[in-house]
């Protein structure tokens, strides 16, 4: 499919240090943070838009699957090129292109790191509140393709709730600018909130205009332990019922608690059933109240164990915990298999247990984390993916970890995407009539299907 | 059949491809680009283990651009050895490609610059003539004079020391070598210095030419047995050569080598009785480690403290900003356009803190830096 005469056009487009063929070097493109991998046929490193602009013509005159990359750090596939064909890899337009104090917003190329972005503006008292887990080294581009969420998701959403305004090349090479720098904006349809969540399959975001919040003036930490998965998940809706929005509420189950314990000997409560992790933030007087009330109803929920923080150290000293969460759990087997189930957040408890239910059932060492004050749970089945007969073990428990979100009412996926690992799966919560019209639009936008497929729609079903 | 990669095939597998070495590798910091990426190496290494394309020269060039610093290992949330993973690709490397093609892409992989050349004359000293780095480094070069140390005779020593001095140390700054005898000397320390100076093999270890870095090694093997109460290194790389390198190469070393620390160390332990207390170093100083590795780290803590001791402001630099990956400061054998990048970083951070002066404990670190940065690079041996 892809001859010498498309090298050499690609070469003409973006110079020839900026197009990849060796295999030894396409390897290094052909995977990100999941299990999933598989080799482009090239690799193509655009500087500007209208280099992605002509690429995309090029590849939809020759009908070349493309798939966009950011850092390839993704948690579904999103970024593995199924289908072959070209990579293109945008880490080479990552540059913050304004900030806007006045306006607190920020313009920003695709391949900027989301930290860079959170360190820049906060030279000027601003932050961006998506936080993904992997913030150092994840990309803005990526964050918009999946949606990205983080811890602070509660209080502050995710970055859906951020981007206002984007410049997008579609299949067909075409340039559209979407949205507005503006608070509000009605103006035709909302297709920048369409674009983010999209993984990539319905054009290349080459510029991002994001809003800002100030830094809040203080924090107040704590972390509260329990007996039972469900006095964690009472405490939780209590909290959310008594009007209070702490800026993270973070879940551990007694699974994870353990191996943070045997890893880094911090002191936490082997025997508890579940731990939460509770910030609030904002002006300190609020912050201080705020977190005064979470106590009070922590301990009417029959908290074990309550722990504040007095001051920086001991602030980080709980949040160690919680940071060593996936290493720890990593450490145990080399394959991690991690799922982004959502419930609503009356169901945590309820969806917490169930899981670790289904990992028992089938043989397998899981641990569960998340973001409870969301709902999103991130179950996990620690395997090695050279053993095939518990890898096959492990995806029958991940189905039923799907089945059992969607029966309490949640979502496959909250901040992950669906990418190829979690499309067998979209029929559990996506009805036919639903697929059909997300189908026609992908159609009508790229008729030869060339921009990132083999995602969200063409699971193979088991 | 690729042993050495195979028996690393566990390490390999613990790699989530998370990413998270994107932070600190320096190559990748330099060029943004994933091939130079500890998680593309190791991918890489994997598809070549499992057969998915043969060990090839292109594989060579891309596990050569690693610059061994280990930054990747303390970073990675899983705990996956980069290091050691490269590390055997290379040996694979060493014991199935043509070793003669592989010395020259190591050697002509960079430019034609000064300090190529004088590395190259330094460490061939070291090796028979029949050995393959022979065959391929320049020999036209003259043959550079056996360095000589005035080691005075302490009347009543508290202490023997054997100094190990590493090949640089002496050929290209063997006043540093000097400087350190006489410091330990004025406080009733009896000097030693092995009878040749020879270097302790790291780079060639680094390399994966393990057999030729068993062969300079051994040379050090009956120097290091003397009855010395500590071996005292003048640079981070050696300690770890001595101490972990030896045991790989030798099984359990015919020394002692927990006595092995450098200088800063020692001096550090002495509780400073070395210092001159009427110096004061009112100087502010970014301290640079040669990598990552623990022991270099725990050497650069030592230098910072010292250097603290003595009255400076010593910056406190993050690993990803503290440390200059630069394969055992041996720039030559590296891509220099992408050591140039790495450099780049490595400016901007500096500038950004305004130092008098850098201090390192690597003397080949010292020779490449003193190339590229606008203020001093000195040795903390140097300072006292």
């Amino acid at each position: 499919m892809i001859n010498k005469k498309i090298i050499s056009e690609l070469e003409k487009i973006v110079g020839k240090k900026n197009v990849i063929i060796s295999k030894e070097e396409l390897v290094c493109y052909s995977y990100d943070a999941t299990l999933k991998h598989h080799m482009p046929d090239v690799v193509v490193k655009p500087a500007t838009t209208q280099h992605v602009s002509k690429i995309m013509k090029l590849a939809n005159k020759h009908r070349i699957p493309v798939t966009p990359r950011g850092c390839g750090t993704g948690l579904s596939g999103g970024s593995v090129p199924v289908k072959g064909g070209i990579i293109m890899s945008l880490t080479r337009m990552n540059k913050i292109l304004e900030i806007d104090k006045e306006n607190m917003l920020a313009v920003v190329q695709p391949g900027v790191i989301n930290l860079d972005l959170d360190t820049t503006v906060g030279k000027v008292g601003l932050f961006y509140p998506p936080d993904p887990a992997s913030k150092n080294q994840c990309s803005m581009g990526g964050n918009i393709a999946e949606c990205a969420g983080g811890l602070r998701g509660l209080k502050y959403g995710v970055t859906r709730d951020y981007v206002i305004a984007l410049e997008v090349v579609m299949p067909n090479g075409d340039i559209v600018r979407t949205g507005a720098r503006t608070v509000k904006a009605v103006t035709g349809y909302d297709f920048t909130k369409l674009f983010v969540g999209s993984e990539g399959t319905l054009g290349i975001v080459t510029e991002i205009t994001v809003k800002l919040l100030p830094i809040r003036e203080h924090k107040e930490t704590m972390m509260a332990m329990f007996k039972e998965i469900k006095d964690a998940g009472q405490t939780v809706s209590n909290i959310i019922a008594a009007g209070v929005i702490p800026s993270t509420l973070e879940f551990l189950d007694n699974a994870t608690i353990n191996t943070i314990e045997d890893f880094k000997h911090l002191g936490l409560n082997r025997t508890a059933a579940a731990m939460l992790l509770i910030e609030t933030d904002g002006y300190k007087e609020a912050a201080i109240r705020e977190m005064n009330e979470i106590i009070r109803i922590c301990k009417e929920t029959g908290a074990i164990e309550i722990k504040k923080a007095n001051n920086e150290v001991e602030r980080e000293e709980l949040w160690a915990g919680r940071r060593s969460a996936l290493a720890a759990i990593t450490r145990l087997n080399p394959s991690l298999l991690q799922e982004d189930i959502v419930v609503p957040r009356s169901k945590v408890a309820e969806a917490a247990v169930g899981c670790e239910k289904i990992w028992k059932k089938y043989g397998l060492r899981g641990a569960n984390y998340g973001h409870a004050g969301d709902g999103n749970l991130h179950p996990s089945i620690l395997s090695d993916e050279r053993n095939k007969e518990e890898m096959a073990r492990a995806k029958k428990a991940i189905r039923e970890f799907f089945e059992l979100a969607i029966k309490l009412g949640g979502t496959l996926s909250g901040e992950h995407g669906i990418g190829t690992e979690k499309a067998p799966f979209l029929d559990l919560e996506v009805s036919p009539e639903f697929k059909k019209a997300m189908m026609s639009l992908k159609k009508a936008w790229d008729p030869n299907d060339i921009l990132n497929p083999g995602k969200i729609f063409y699971g193979r079903r088991y | 059949m690729l042993k050495n990669l195979k028996s690393v095939e566990d390490d390999i597998v613990k790699c989530v491809r998370c990413g998270a070495c994107r932070h600190t590798c320096p190559t990748f910091r330099g060029s943004n680009e994933e091939t130079k990426l500890c998680r593309g190496r190791i991918i890489l290494s994997y598809a070549v283990e499992k057969s998915q394309f043969p060990l090839s020269k292109k594989f060579a060039e891309l596990i050569y651009l690693c610059q061994n610093c280990d930054t990747c290992t303390p970073t990675c949330p899983t705990g996956t050895p980069g290091t050691k993973i490269i590390l055997a690709s290379r040996r694979d490397c060493f014991e199935l490609l043509d070793k003669k093609e592989l010395v020259k892409l190591i050697y002509n992989a960079s430019g034609d610059t000064d300090e190529k050349k004088l590395w190259a004359n330094v460490i061939l000293n070291d090796i028979p003539k029949n050995n393959v780095w022979h065959t391929v480094l320049p020999k036209s070069l003259e043959k550079l004079p056996e360095p000589r140390f005035n080691i005075p005779a302490a009347t009543n020593p508290k202490a023997n020391v054997l100094l190990f001095i590493d090949e640089t140390s002496a050929y290209v700054y063997p006043h540093i070598a000097q400087k350190a005898i006489n410091v330990l000397s004025s406080v009733d320390i009896q000097v030693h210095i092995p009878k040749t100076i020879c270097s302790s093999g790291a780079f060639f270890m680094i390399a994966g030419d393990f057999e030729t870095a068993k062969l300079v090694a051994s040379k050090n093997l009956e120097q290091l047995e003397g009855k010395y109460d500590t071996i005292v290194t003048l640079d981070g790389v050696s300690v770890w050569m001595l101490t972990k390198g030896y045991k790989e190469l030798f099984g359990d070393a015919k020394f002692d080598n927990n006595k092995v620390e450098s200088i800063v160390s020692y001096i550090c332990k002495m509780g400073g009785e070395a210092l001159d207390q009427n110096k004061k170093l009112n100087k502010n100083i970014v301290v640079i480690s040669s990598g990552a590795l623990k022991n270099r780290l725990s050497v650069a803590d030592a230098t910072a403290s010292l250097l603290r001791k003595m009255g400076a402001t010593v910056a406190n630099l993050g690993l990803e900003d503290r440390v200059f990956g630069d394969e055992f400061g041996l720039l030559p054998i590296t891509n220099w356009k992408m050591v140039e990048d790495v450099v780049k970083v490595l400016k901007r951070t500096i500038a950004g803190i305004g130092p008098d002066m850098v201090v390192t404990l690597s003397p080949q670190l010292k020779m490449q830096l003193s190339k590229v940065l606008d203020v001093p690079v000195k040795h903390p041996i140097e300072l006292l």
